[in-house]
C-alpha cells in the first residue's frame, strides 16, 4: 500500500482555500443576480416599446392637434400670451413625437431562451468587472460586460458564444506573489462582489417604484381579468384626440371662410 | 414600427430631431392619468350612491337636498382628477338640469352634456338630444336633436331608440318615415322598451298631458300609449 505524504496546510493557506470557496459561490450568485437584473430591464424595455407604440403615439397625436389649435388661436388673437402658449404647445408636440417614435418605441417583446440565459450566466461569471484584480483588468472587464449585457438584451446567442470563446485564449487572473497577496486579492474581490450584489438589489428595488414597472404590473393584473389595459388607455386618449381634432377643424374652416 | 404604422403616424408640421429621452415622460403621463382616473371613478361611484340613495320616494326634502349637495361635491372631486370623464360630465348636466345640488341652469346642463356627448357617451348624447328637442338651455333644434338621438340609438340607448321611433312616426322635425319608425321601435323593443308603464304615467301625468297635447290630433290615440319618454 502506497502512502502519500500530505503536507498540512498553513493557516493562511486554509483561509485562502476557504475564501476561494466563498468567492466561487458568490460569483455564481452574482451571475444569477445580473441575469435577473438584465432580464428585468429587457422585459421593461419591451413593455415600454409596446406602450409607446399603442398609447404613446396617441399622446403625440393629441399634443399635435393641441399645438395646431394653439397656433391657430395665436394667429387669430395675435397676443403675446397666445403666441407663447402656441410655442410651448409646439415644443410639447415635438417632444412627444420624438419620444413616441424614437428608439425606445422599436423594442420588440423579450423572450429569452434557456440557452440564452445559460450563456449569459456563464459569460457574466467569466467577465464580471467586480471579479477584477486590478484597474486595467477591471476596465477590460467593464467593456466586455457591456457587450454581454447588450447581446443579452437583443437575444444574440452567437455574440455571447463569441465573447466566451474569445476569453479562452486570453490570460486569466493575474498570478499573485505569495499567499498573503493572493489572500488580499481574494478579499478585495469578495468585497467588490458583495457590494455589487447589494447594488443590484437596490437597483431592482428602485426600478419597482418606477411608473413603468407599476404600469406593467397593472397591465398584467388586468390581463388576468381578461382586460387589455393598454387598449383601454389608448381608447381614452383616442377619444380626446378626436375631440381636439374636431375643434381644430371647426376653427380652421371658420377661419378660412372669414 | 411597421411601414404601415409609420405612414399613419401623425407627423408634426415642423419635425425636430430632439434627442431627449422623453419615453419616460410619456409613460409617466399615462400612469398618472390612469391613477387619477381610478380615483375619479371612485368619486363618481360615491356620488352615484348618494344620488341614487333614497330614490324619488325620499320624502324628507331636507335630507334629499343634503344628499344631492354631497353627491355634487363628490362629482366635483372626480372631475378635478379626470376633467374628461364622460359619466361625471353627464351627471353635472343632470344635476344642473334638475337643480339638484346646484342651481337650476339649463344652459350649463347643455354645456356639460355636450362635453360628454362629443366623447361618444350615449347617455349624454340622449340627454343632449332631448335638450335640443325641447329647446331647454339651447335653441330648439329638432334636426340636431335627431342627430344626437341617432348617435345614442346606434350605440344601443333604448330610450333614444324609442323616442326616435315616436319622432319618425309623427314626423317631428323629420319627414315621416315608416321604415325608420319600424327600425327604431324594434330596436327599442329588443331591449324591452315598448311603452310607458301605467304607474310611471300616473307620476308623470302633468308632463304626459302636455306631451299628449303636442301631438297632432290624428295620432293622439297612439300618444296615450306611446309618448316621448322623459329622462
Amino acid at each position: 500500500m502506497k502512502t502519500e505524504l500530505v503536507r498540512r496546510m498553513t493557516p493562511e493557506e486554509e483561509e485562502l482555500a476557504a475564501k476561494r470557496e466563498v468567492l466561487a459561490r458568490l460569483e455564481a450568485q452574482l451571475a444569477d443576480q445580473e441575469l435577473l437584473l438584465a432580464s428585468l430591464k429587457a422585459e421593461l424595455a419591451a413593455f415600454e416599446g409596446l406602450y409607446l407604440r399603442r398609447v404613446g403615439v396617441l399622446y403625440a397625436e393629441l399634443d399635435e392637434w393641441n399645438a395646431r389649435l394653439a397656433e391657430l388661436r395665436a394667429k387669430q388673437a395675435g397676443t403675446p400670451e397666445a403666441k407663447a402658449e402656441a410655442a410651448e404647445a409646439r415644443i410639447q408636440a415635438e417632444e412627444a413625437y420624438s419620444a413616441a417614435h424614437g428608439e425606445a418605441a422599436e423594442v420588440q417583446p423579450f423572450t429569452p431562451s434557456p440557452e440564452l440565459k445559460k450563456l449569459y450566466r456563464e459569460a457574466a461569471k467569466r467577465v464580471h468587472p467586480d471579479t477584477a484584480t486590478d484597474e486595467k483588468d477591471r476596465a477590460r472587464r467593464e467593456r466586455l460586460m457591456k457587450e454581454v449585457n447588450a447581446a443579452y438584451a437583443v437575444g444574440d446567442e452567437d455574440a455571447l458564444r463569441r465573447i466566451l470563446t474569445g476569453l479562452d485564449t486570453s490570460p486569466d487572473a493575474v498570478q499573485g506573489s505569495g499567499i498573503g497577496a493572493d489572500l488580499i486579492r481574494v478579499l478585495r474581490q469578495l468585497k467588490q462582489i458583495r457590494d455589487r450584489i447589494a447594488a443590484i438589489k437596490l437597483e431592482m428595488a428602485n426600478l419597482s417604484e418606477t411608473d413603468l414597472v407599476q404600469l406593467k404590473a397593472k397591465a398584467e393584473q388586468a390581463a388576468t381579468e381578461g382586460r387589455d389595459l393598454l387598449e383601454e388607455m389608448a381608447a381614452s386618449v383616442q377619444v380626446r384626440v378626436i375631440v381636439v381634432r374636431h375643434e381644430f377643424e371647426k376653427k380652421a374652416t371658420s377661419e378660412a371662410t372669414r | 414600427m411597421s411601414e404601415s404604422e409609420k405612414q399613419t403616424a401623425l407627423v408634426p408640421t415642423q419635425p425636430n430631431a430632439l434627442t431627449k429621452p422623453g419615453a419616460k415622460s410619456l409613460v409617466a403621463r399615462g400612469h398618472i392619468e390612469l391613477r387619477n382616473n381610478e380615483e375619479a371613478e371612485a368619486w363618481l361611484n360615491k356620488g352615484l350612491d348618494l344620488y341614487n340613495g333614497g330614490g324619488i320616494d325620499e320624502t324628507n326634502a331636507e335630507v334629499r337636498k343634503k344628499r344631492y349637495e354631497d353627491a355634487f361635491a363628490c362629482f366635483e372631486r372626480g372631475i378635478q382628477l379626470n376633467p374628461n370623464h364622460p359619466e361625471i360630465q353627464n351627471m353635472f348636466g343632470v344635476m344642473y338640469a334638475y337643480g339638484q345640488g346646484a342651481a337650476h341652469d339649463r344652459t350649463q346642463a347643455v354645456s356639460w352634456y355636450h362635453k360628454a356627448a362629443e366623447q361618444g357617451y350615449a347617455e349624454a348624447q340622449f340627454n343632449l338630444g332631448m335638450m335640443y328637442y325641447k329647446g331647454y338651455g339651447v335653441d330648439r333644434d329638432k334636426t340636431q336633436a335627431v342627430s344626437w338621438l341617432c348617435m345614442a340609438g346606434e350605440k344601443g340607448h333604448a330610450k333614444a331608440q324609442f323616442n326616435l321611433g315616436v319622432i319618425y312616426a309623427n314626423g317631428y322635425g323629420v319627414p315621416q318615415d315608416k321604415n325608420q319608425t319600424e327600425y327604431w321601435y324594434s330596436k327599442a323593443a329588443e331591449q324591452g322598451v315598448t311603452e310607458v308603464p301605467i304607474s310611471e304615467l300616473e307620476v308623470k301625468t302633468r308632463r304626459m298631458m302636455k306631451a299628449y297635447l303636442e301631438f297632432p290630433i290624428e295620432t293622439r290615440h297612439l300618444a296615450a300609449r306611446k309618448t316621448i319618454q322623459d329622462y
